[in-house]
């Protein structure tokens, strides 16, 4: 049996024709596996339980039928406590490797007490003929002056299921920056909603990705200012080749008093083949005068002057996609610990160009 | 500075006299309030048309019940069909001279300016008062180009008839939303331009309507066809008083520009702010056509208004230039779609949005590229300013893209109005409600560079008054 989820909701509706307002998937019932995490760390002063911390707060971004399903289904449920004051940031990282048919869903709560800082890095990956599902929910509290920079990396097999769900509430000075590379999965959801609740809260949210084969990418991220003088920044990059379709929706949203603030969103989308399909949806949503909210977007091909060039060199159209996505993937292996960089080489060499490893 | 600024600046409330005059009803012949086969067989029979227009009729209504109110938008619950009546005929036959129209009527249009400005800067007028046409009017030298400017009516029972019929809601069929279907079952008056092959009307038409009966809808129809290589510009204005109950406009633009041909649709909308006004416009380009739409939303309590340009022709373009200026009690949801769906075509849409005394103001737009339409381009500005702290403004673009050797760029920004640039405005002796309005008129002048001066001028005004009473 199945749960049906309107996930990635927009947080305002559009043309129901143009299907953007919501991504409907359907996450099995079916008990989960038992998945251990094998957790590489350097960082010793994290505290983990196994158990939830974060059940008091109330998060905007937290759709209620998917946390349901969450909660009533997750056979994985961490907490990360970062104590007050830590400044120890080597990355903590969970390395989530599912088996072919996996079904896992899994809670993770990460608090941040005052003052502290912690690098977190969740990789969730499995065989590249795998039907796995993931489902997850990071539930993060950045305490007053805290920081955390959390990065989810996804690198799911071609049949795969992925719907990596984050949201953070951030009081005063408190700075969250999430990364997400949902580079795996049939279907790869990717969320992230941030509460800038307090004085000067600040949150980044980047995503990079590269659509393959009949991939279908569903990004939602939003940007909630409700402190004084909060900042948020919004970034998606990737390319489209084969027959790979991406949606992605920003927002960055100004509720009334959340005077002298700023968000900044962004989008850069390359499209390596003509089957290949793009739906972007950039809201800014203002109910404060005092804020400045901008937005930017760049969809097209590759500019036929590199083209050109290249061609001169010899290199055919093929080639120079190879080696745009080449670039893409260092590019990638440059934003993650060394240790995770063999990973998205193999899987590069195996998903992406269909070479044995 | 003007007058009305030097004026008490702590008025609260907008003035609009110039629109927000009211006319008695006198000897107007109303149907009954309310959607219902009969009044459309009523409708239908005024009009004697030929009867595939009442089969149309007939199958709109059938969909209009069929389709669901919109669940996007702002909320239009206090819209209750059944309070509106559909068809108000005033007591007159269209004239062509302003001295054959009704004294109350005629007023209403010399007040507005429409015979002065007919009489200066127009090559044809029609007025439409509720439900009919009026007046309707084509200066000599345009009409011996072969050039049609009439009621849609009329034009309907000539020699365009077949014409009509051939293009009559296919741009915009009544399956397209409910308010579509709606002004499928109920339409009446507006007008049918016709522009031969390679004929330039010099100088613009334009179309006025007027609603004055209480609790009406108006819902007109525009049909222009610009033929191979022609030029037109084409001017439509509209407002109505101000009444407690609810008005509403469902109308239809369906705008045929041809291989080569260039249309300019210029729109000032002054609807009084207890009308919702859900109409729907649309234009097909052919091949190296030009779309240039220039609309200015000032009035209505609700808007749902978003032209759409299909660009369906090798090297056809389109350009969107708007502003839309939200003040008390007003949620104008405003914006365009675009299709390319052909090779090489392109588009510029360019928007600016204000909010002010609580308004909600939204940039709604959707780009599409299908997989035809190699190499075209499109570029989206949007922007916004808030006026005050009490108001809202959203933009919600969407682009959709199925074709890899495009470009398609968006740019959206809010704010508000820089202090710096008032502080510099009133240390130059300017009060700080002159230095904001200056910077509104600077922020509004791309759309109103891009109308006819008089226009330019009435579209400043509207600026002017919406700032008054802005400093309180």
């Amino acid at each position: 049996m199945n749960t049906s989820l309107n996930a990635n909701k927009l947080p305002t509706l559009t043309w129901n024709h143009f299907k953007v307002n919501h991504k409907e998937i359907h996450l099995s019932n079916e008990p989960d596996t038992a998945v251990s995490p094998k957790i590489i760390t350097n960082n010793s002063t994290a505290v983990l339980k196994d158990s939830r911390t974060l059940d008091d707060l109330t998060f905007s971004g937290s759709d209620k039928k998917t946390e349901t399903y969450i909660l009533q289904n997750a056979s994985l449920t961490k907490s990360i406590i970062v104590p007050k004051n830590n400044t120890d940031t080597a990355p903590l990282i969970f390395d989530l490797n599912l088996q072919p048919a996996d079904k896992l869903t899994c809670l993770l709560d990460i608090v941040l007490e005052e003052n502290s800082s912690a690098n977190i890095v969740v990789s969730v990956s499995s065989a590249a003929e795998s039907t796995a599902q993931y489902a997850d929910l990071i539930r993060i509290h950045a305490a007053e002056g805290a920081s955390l920079k959390l990065t989810c990396l996804q690198l799911l097999g071609k049949a795969a299921l992925s719907f990596n769900n984050i949201v953070a509430c951030l009081e005063n000075e408190a700075k969250v920056s999430v990364l997400q590379i949902p580079l795996g999965a049939e279907t790869a959801l990717a969320s992230a909603i941030m509460d800038l609740r307090g004085y000067h809260a600040n949150s980044e949210i980047r995503s990079e990705y590269i659509g393959h084969l009949t991939q279908d990418i569903d990004l939602n991220y939003v940007a909630r200012h409700y402190g004084k003088k909060t900042l948020s920044d919004i970034k998606m990059t990737g390319f489209l080749s084969d027959s790979s379709k991406k949606t992605a929706r920003g927002t960055i949203d100004f509720h009334r008093g959340c005077k002298g603030s700023i968000g900044n969103e962004s989008e850069t989308v390359l499209m390596l083949n003509k089957n290949a399909r793009n739906k972007s949806v950039p809201l800014i949503l203002c109910d404060e005068e005092d804020v400045v909210g901008t937005h930017g977007a760049a969809i097209g091909t590759l500019d036929e002057d590199r083209f050109f060039y290249l061609k001169s060199r010899g290199i055919d159209e093929n080639s120079a996609h190879r080696l745009f996505l080449d670039s893409a993937v260092s590019r990638l292996k440059g934003l993650l610990p060394d240790m995770l960089a063999a990973k998205i080489d193999n899987y590069n060499k195996e998903v992406l160009f269909n070479e044995s490893v | 500075m003007s007058d009305t600024l030097a004026k008490n600046p702590s008025i609260t409330d907008i003035n609009r006299n110039l629109y927000d005059f009211t006319k008695g009803e006198k000897d107007v012949e109303k149907l009954a309030s309310g959607l219902t086969e009969e009044i459309v067989r009523q409708i239908s029979a005024k009009k004697n048309e030929p009867a595939w227009m009442l089969e149309h009729r007939l199958k709109s209504l059938k969909i209009y019940h069929e389709l669901k109110v919109p669940n996007w938008g702002p909320d239009i619950s206090g819209l209750n069909i059944d309070n509106i009546v559909t068809y108000v005929r005033p007591n007159t036959k269209m004239a062509a001279k302003w001295d054959e129209v009704p004294e109350d009527i005629k007023d209403t249009f010399e007040r507005l300016g429409i015979p002065a400005a007919e009489r200066t800067s127009l090559a044809g007028v029609g007025a439409q008062y509720d439900s009919e046409l009026v007046y309707h009017n084509i200066q000599e030298s345009v009409a011996e180009k072969g050039v049609i400017y009439s009621g849609i009516e009329e034009a309907l029972a000539g020699p365009y008839a077949e014409m009509i019929k051939e293009h009559f809601m296919k741009l915009v069929p009544p399956t397209d939303h409910k308010f579509a279907a709606l002004h499928g079952a109920v339409w009446s008056g507006g007008s049918f331009v016709y522009v031969p092959p390679y004929t330039t009307v010099e100088i613009p038409l334009q179309s006025y309507f007027r609603l004055n009966s209480p609790g009406a809808g108006q819902f007109e129809h525009t049909l222009i066809i610009v033929d191979k290589g022609a030029h037109l510009h084409f001017i439509e204005g509209c407002s109505a008083p101000k009444y407690n109950v609810a008005n509403l406009h469902a109308g239809c633009v369906e705008l045929f520009v041809g291989e080569g041909a260039h249309l300019r649709y210029s729109t000032i909308e002054n609807w009084s702010k207890n009308m919702y006004n859900l109409n729907t416009k649309r234009a097909k380009v052919e091949k190296n056509g030009v779309m240039e739409w220039v609309s200015g939303s000032f009035g209505s309590h609700i808007s749902y208004l978003y032209p759409m340009t299909i660009l369906n022709g090798e090297y056809a373009k389109a350009e969107f230039t708007s502003i839309t200026f939200a003040g008390e009690g007003q949620n104008l949801d405003t914006g365009t779609k675009i299709l390319h769906n052909a090779p090489h075509t392109s588009s510029v849409v360019s928007t600016k949005s204000l909010s002010k005394s609580g308004g909600t103001s939204t940039f709604r737009s959707a780009v599409t590229v299908t997989e035809k339409a190699h190499k075209s381009k499109t570029i989206v500005s949007c922007q916004s300013l808030m006026l005050d702290d009490k108001s809202r403004s959203d933009t919600i673009p969407l682009m959709d893209v199925r074709c890899d050797d495009v470009n398609v760029g968006h740019e959206a920004s809010i704010g508000r109005i820089d202090d710096a640039a008032v502080f510099y405005l009133m240390s130059r002796g300017l009060s700080e409600e002159e230095a904001k309005t200056l910077i509104v008129n600077g922020f509004a002048n791309p759309i109103s560079k891009e109308l006819p001066l008089e226009y330019a001028v009435e579209m400043n005004n509207l600026i002017r008054l919406e700032m008054e009473g802005s400093i309180s």
